[in-house]
């Protein structure tokens, strides 16, 4: 698979905030990636940068091969993107919005293609509605319809299922499969909703403070995830004991206690545990990925 | 280049506020030039007294002339207040509601989406004043008729009124330069502010701080007159001298050129290299 963008070792420094720090990660064509990440965790930051909104502070943006300047901005013409809320003139109708896009992003005929993608959005019946008068779902649908109207080979979606009801959220993850499905578009997707990214991304990354903690196959983090069991018991100084004195690997975040252990030697732990006298409430090998973040997130902070 | 200037006035001419500016004008004309109409003779009359009792007064007075230029004079109150609705919302307008991003993304360099809005911010404000102009003469030509120019400044002036289309229409040229620099500033305004609010109280308070400097005539402020952009704002009324002081008046555009350079200058150096956060 081609490499479609290549972050590497990106920094950016607000004053003396440095919210990234020597960020380097690859979305290869096809991919719809993930980028994870709490609040304030630098996403935003990094997907600005890439659209050149944001300037670096040093590092490099290769986007098709070839690195980004920010004088030269021909780029973005294979670029599409929605940055966080989905803003629009108003006062103009969807039509008129699109129209106005379309024209700056060099396209020709504009009106079929407008009509075109009102329609996989599910607008259509609207395109002659000032914007002012949308719901939120509906400016976020055409925020989709603006971002690849003109067939980009990248499109980048900043946390689009903000905002939107289980229905919405439901609707929107299946057009961002759609939109990498049937026209091939390579989706760069950042959201708060974990169990989205765990649906529909193949692989993904996570950043918190600005920093990469985690990238790779969606599935894989999920099978490091198995190989960490959380534990609770009535007495935890003396399950933190036991573990110690059993020699299991363990860690505690957010005052939960994980073990590192392989599924088949979970009854072997519980019995060692119950013999040194530990009261189990739950033993839990949870497998997604929102334990897996909080955790990795969790980590970073301290 | 073109292409993003005609989507600039696209989206001015969709602004209701663009047609308050078009709105007032027409106001501001058709109120004065119908009070002139009912009451005019008696102002006059108040204002030519004592010269009526040294001169010998023929014809009307009041012509589509006079009243152009007394409009014309009242560009300075009136017109950069118009003009900030607009251009000081150019491109802060859009940081604040957020389709500066839609704008950037898009594959336009920030120095041609900046000089659109200027271009865009130009062309709004020479309609403005060619409406105002256009208004005021045609709207006085229909009430009063065409006459001789009567300017009472440090004595009194009488223009043939077949030696005033060229006085006219390089005091407007002048009158235009003017509002041009206040166009300038508030889109330099604009481009450093997230808040459309923001370019068009500051163009203001900064022009009538400027003015006040340029009234209250202080010596220590005499050296820096020359150099303050509004003290230029009424140089047009050279050209309704005798004798025109054309040295004077050249200065004067060079000067308000300088500053539409300087604002400009800045307003772009700051829009290219700021961080896109709103």
């Amino acid at each position: 698979m081609n490499k479609i963008l290549e972050i590497n070792h990106l920094n950016k420094l607000f004053g003396d905030f440095q919210a990234v720090k020597d960020l380097s990660f690859n979305v290869y064509e096809g991919d719809i990636y993930g980028f994870l990440g709490p609040n304030g965790a630098g996403k935003s930051t990094t997907l600005r940068m890439i659209l050149g909104l944001i300037y670096p502070s040093s590092g490099e943006i290769m986007f098709l091969g070839k690195k980004i300047s920010h004088d030269c901005r021909g780029y973005l013409s294979n670029l599409g993107a929605l940055i966080e809320r989905p803003d629009f003139y108003g006062n103009l109708s969807a039509y008129d919005n699109l129209r106005i896009l379309a024209e700056l992003s060099g396209l020709g005929n504009v009106s079929n293609r407008i009509d075109e993608v009102l329609e996989e959005v599910n607008l259509l019946s609207r395109k002659d509605s000032r914007v002012k008068t949308f719901s939120q779902g509906m400016k976020q649908r055409l925020g989709i319809a603006q971002a690849i109207m003109h067939n980009p080979k990248l499109v980048i979606l900043d946390e689009p299922s903000n905002g939107l009801d289980p229905q919405g959220q439901s609707d929107m993850r299946s057009l961002i499969r759609r939109i990498n499905k049937d026209r091939g578009i390579t989706v760069l997707f950042s959201s708060h909703i974990l169990s989205e990214v765990e649906e529909i991304c193949n692989r993904m990354i996570i950043i918190n403070n600005g920093t990469k903690i985690k990238e790779g196959n969606a599935a894989n983090l999920m099978n490091e995830e198995s190989l960490n069991v959380l534990v609770k018991a009535t007495d935890k100084n003396l399950l933190v004991a036991s573990l110690g004195a059993v020699n299991l690997n363990f860690t505690i975040v957010s005052d939960e206690v994980y073990v590192a252990i392989q599924e088949m030697e979970i009854p072997a732990m519980i019995s060692k545990l119950v013999g040194r006298g530990v009261d189990i409430l739950e033993v839990n090998q949870n497998r997604n990925l929102e334990n897996y973040f909080l955790k990795m997130t969790s980590k970073s902070d301290v | 280049m073109f292409k993003i200037l005609k989507i600039e006035l696209f989206k001015i001419l969709q602004r209701p506020r663009t047609y308050i500016g078009f709105g007032a004008i027409i106001f501001i004309v058709l109120a004065f030039e119908v009070s002139m109409y009912f009451q005019g003779k008696a102002i006059v009359s108040f204002i030519l007294e004592n010269l009526e009792k040294s001169f010998r007064m023929e014809g009307s007075i009041i012509n589509a002339n006079l009243v152009t230029y007394i409009l014309l004079n009242s560009i300075m109150i009136h017109i950069p207040i118009l003009i900030c609705l607009v251009s000081g919302d150019l491109i802060s307008g859009e940081s604040s509601s957020g389709t500066i991003r839609l704008l950037l993304q898009r594959p336009f360099s920030r120095l041609q989406v900046f000089g659109a809005k200027v271009g865009a911010g130009f062309i709004y404000t020479v309609a403005l004043m060619v409406l105002m102009g256009l208004f005021s003469y045609g709207l006085g030509s229909f009430l009063f008729g065409n006459g001789d120019l009567v300017v009472v400044k440090k004595g009194i002036s009488v223009f043939n009124s077949n030696d005033l289309l060229w006085r006219f229409q390089l005091a407007f040229f002048t009158a235009l330069l003017s509002m041009l620099v206040v166009t300038s500033l508030s889109i330099m305004i604009s481009a450093f502010s997230n808040n459309s609010i923001v370019p068009i109280v500051g163009t203001i308070a900064i022009i009538i701080i400027l003015n006040v400097l340029s009234v209250l005539g202080y010596s220590v402020f005499e050296n820096i007159l020359p150099f303050i952009f509004t003290t230029h704002f009424n140089k047009w009324q050279y050209l309704f001298e005798y004798e025109i002081r054309y040295s004077e008046l050249y200065s004067s555009l060079i000067v308000q050129g300088i500053y539409i350079i300087i604002f400009l200058s800045i307003g772009a150096f700051h829009f290219k290299n700021k961080d896109i956060l709103s």
